[in-house]
């Protein structure tokens, strides 16, 4: 693990990740992408509204028999609502994401080895082939904004990032995401699992509940 | 400090358990005006909730931001609709807790049928509805995966007659269109009244899969029928005495008929199978030797009592003898009474038989009726030396002149009585249970367009 | 009720092999055999 100390407050901010190149520094919410040793502040992120989301940063959980802990997260925001992507280490420091929106949490891996389709030909029940990672169908495809971001993260996950977000389903309870961003695309694939086969721990407290 | 995964678990780590809160506290809730109104209205779960009823004018809120958009004006006077179940109250349903948050009524536009739905928020677990169709309660979660569709066509049909998923087949219940007529609480999405959305249900009792689509996206649900007092129990609602609408079966309500049927009938088809086997055994290793043959002559139109049949032997401990009399009659009768006895111990064993044939012609044509053979089976009769005493009678014979008539014996033959018989007696509670379960189905499918026992002249 | 259809098969197939075995017969339950002559009742066409 990485320790730097925040250019605003001094604080220490922690990198567990080597993935990670933007944090959010947890006391002056100061936003810092790193430069191999250096913390540059770019901004700082406002306060959340709360979402009632049962995931903090230092939630533990399994996926396919692999622990994971969550390091970051990036809240996101569409016309009709939004969802959170945490970002997620595993045990052997490969990182992944754990998408959770209204009670359905699916877990994907980014997945390089295929040229992801253009923006513009995909629209709603199109197919998409993965290869041997095999066909997805495409549910829906949302034009979003990062509205929340805290922890360590992949890449600069400033408030107000726009992206457009393709969700995709293959086979039983497969998924997949492309992620066109201004910069790059990115394909993620997974799936969706009960929440209790996550098996959970250090979850956040819900007053009430 | 919570250890990086794949190391050891810290021991004083706590887990958060999801089914024992600690004391429960108030959620953080938010108030605002009701821009229609002005009354107050409250959001119990803002951050989770997109829209909110107001309680006192009913009109629909958008609370994504701060400009409290109404999305539908209801300034209805009086609640037309009260939930069975109040709003903010908690249960326990499927090992899990819920609070209901939301209240629908919608119906079918065609048909103008109404249900009731109820959502229900877990911050853990997310949101599952509850529906409540005339005392039948449903429980429904939705589901990210897609059925599959049994008739896999080239043409993409989204409403086929049959799915599939997890080895289960739904058969298509009801298709249609559904609308939003009545709404209270907070709902995860902008909900507006009367707003409709095409929707198609699938049944395969206890369960049903149900669809709502547009052009843009397809949702697919999973609903499981909840009996009505699990319900009553899980909200602590005053128990109703009895099914008030007593409509008869839900839709997906389990049939204890339909169950029992569905074992009966390869129950059935194993004893029918058996019986069968069986028979074709015992009228294969049937011995069927014949006894005695006798041939005795008599003067048509008479009566000659006190004839004696020699002994025979008939073997085996135990078995049947089929006694086959044959006359020359045409158009006349022959009948033999007597009795076989038994030389050791006298047993006795009354018969009668007729040999009778009859033939002619009237104004539909030619006809004929009867037998010049009669066959007459004895059941079980037990081995040793046998005798048999006849006296003969035969009337209507035109050609008087001396004739032959014959006896024969024999002994294990097959048969097919007791097959039948079994087969009857076997077959009765099958039909009962049929019947039981076929009431129920024609209930159940009694709301529906797709209904398979209505022929569709 | 599938139960006691399981017991009440099983004992009419043992029930039937016993009858068969022994050349037990359900000839004429209800005695309604030919016995004495009845002479040309209906006509049965050809």
């Amino acid at each position: 693990m990485l320790t730097l100390s925040c250019p605003s407050c001094g604080a220490n901010v922690d990198f567990k990740s080597k993935a990670s190149l933007f944090a959010v520094c947890s006391f002056c919410k100061s936003s810092l992408v790193r430069q191999d040793m250096d913390l540059e502040k770019i901004g700082t992120i406002s306060d959340l509204v709360d979402d009632l989301t049962p995931i903090q940063i230092g939630t533990t959980g399994t996926f396919s028999n692999e622990k994971f802990e969550v390091i970051g997260r990036l809240k996101v925001g569409y016309k009709d609502g939004y969802w959170n992507e945490w970002f997620a280490m595993l045990g052997d420091g490969r990182v992944a994401w754990l998408a959770e929106a209204q009670g359905f949490y699916a877990f994907c891996y980014p997945f390089f080895d295929v040229s992801p389709p253009t923006k513009a030909s995909l629209t709603v029940g199109k197919t998409v082939d993965f290869g041997d990672k095999g066909i997805y169908e495409v549910d829906d495809i949302r034009d979003c904004k990062c509205v929340y971001s805290e922890g360590e993260l992949p890449f600069n996950a400033q408030q107000g990032r726009a992206s457009t977000s393709v969700d995709l389903s293959g086979f039983d309870k497969e998924m997949s995401t492309i992620e066109y961003a201004a910069s790059e695309t990115r394909v993620f694939l997974g799936a969706y699992q009960d929440f209790d086969a996550f098996q959970f721990k250090n979850l956040r407290h819900i007053d009430g509940w | 400090m919570v250890g990086n995964p794949g190391e050891p678990e810290q021991p004083d780590e706590k887990p958060v358990d999801p089914e024992t809160p600690p004391p429960p506290s108030m959620p953080k809730i938010r108030s605002f005006s009701c821009p229609a109104c002005g009354a107050p209205v409250t959001i119990r779960y803002p951050g989770a909730t997109m829209s909110v009823v107001c309680d006192s004018c009913h009109s629909v809120i958008d609370v994504t931001n701060k400009n409290y958009e109404i999305l539908s004006k209801y300034f209805s006077k009086t609640s037309l609709w009260c939930p069975t179940i109040p709003l903010n109250s908690r249960g326990k349903l499927d090992g899990k807790t819920w609070e209901v948050i939301g209240f629908m009524v919608r119906s079918d536009v065609a048909s103008k049928y109404c249900w009731l739905e109820y959502l229900l928020f877990n911050p853990y677990y997310g949101y599952r509805f509850l529906t409540e169709d005339k005392g039948h309660w449903i429980f429904v979660t939705m589901i990210k995966r897609k059925p599959d569709n049994v008739y896999s066509t080239s043409v993409r049909v989204k409403t086929p007659s049959k799915v599939e998923m997890d080895n289960r087949v739904y058969r298509i219940y009801n298709r249609g269109i559904s609308k939003v007529d009545y709404v209270i609480g907070e709902f995860y999405w902008r909900v507006v009244v009367g707003s409709e959305v095409n929707s198609a249900d699938y049944i395969d009792p206890p369960q049903m899969l149900s669809i709502e689509y547009d052009d843009t996206e397809k949702i697919w649900s999973l609903g499981k029928h909840i009996d009505s007092k699990e319900v009553e129990k899980a909200f602590n609602l005053v128990p109703r005495t009895a099914n008030l609408f007593g409509f008869g079966i839900g839709p997906i309500e389990p049939s204890a008929n339909s169950a029992a049927w569905k074992k009966m009938g390869p129950l059935w088809a194993l004893f029918f199978g058996f019986l069968t086997c069986a028979n074709i055994f015992f009228s294969g290793t049937a011995k069927n030797m014949v006894a005695t043959e006798y041939y005795g002559n008599f003067v048509p139109n008479t009566k000659i009592n006190d004839i004696t049949i020699p002994k025979f032997v008939l073997e085996k401990n135990s078995a049947n003898v089929l006694i086959s009399l044959f006359a020359p009659v045409r158009n006349s009768w022959f009948y033999v009474s007597g009795e076989m006895v038994n030389n050791t111990t006298g047993a006795s064993y009354p018969f009668e038989m007729t040999s009778e044939y009859y033939f002619g012609t009237d104004s539909d044509g030619a006809w004929s009726e009867g037998n010049a053979t009669h066959e007459l089976e004895l059941s079980s009769v037990p081995g040793g030396e046998y005798y048999l005493n006849i006296d003969t009678e035969s009337g209507d014979f035109k050609n008087t002149n001396q004739q032959q008539f014959s006896i024969v014996v024999k002994r294990d033959t097959p048969s097919w009585y007791n097959y039948w018989w079994f087969i009857f007696l076997v077959s009765l509670p099958p039909i009962y249970s049929w019947t039981m379960m076929r009431r129920d189905e024609v209930s159940r499918w009694a709301n529906s367009d797709f209904n398979p026992y209505v022929s569709d002249s | 009720m599938v139960r006691s259809y399981i017991i009440y098969g099983t004992f009419l197939c043992i029930l039937f092999c016993y009858a068969e075995a022994n050349g037990w017969k359900v000839v004429d339950p209800f005695g309604v055999g030919v016995s004495r002559p009845t002479g040309p009742g209906g006509h049965y066409h050809k």
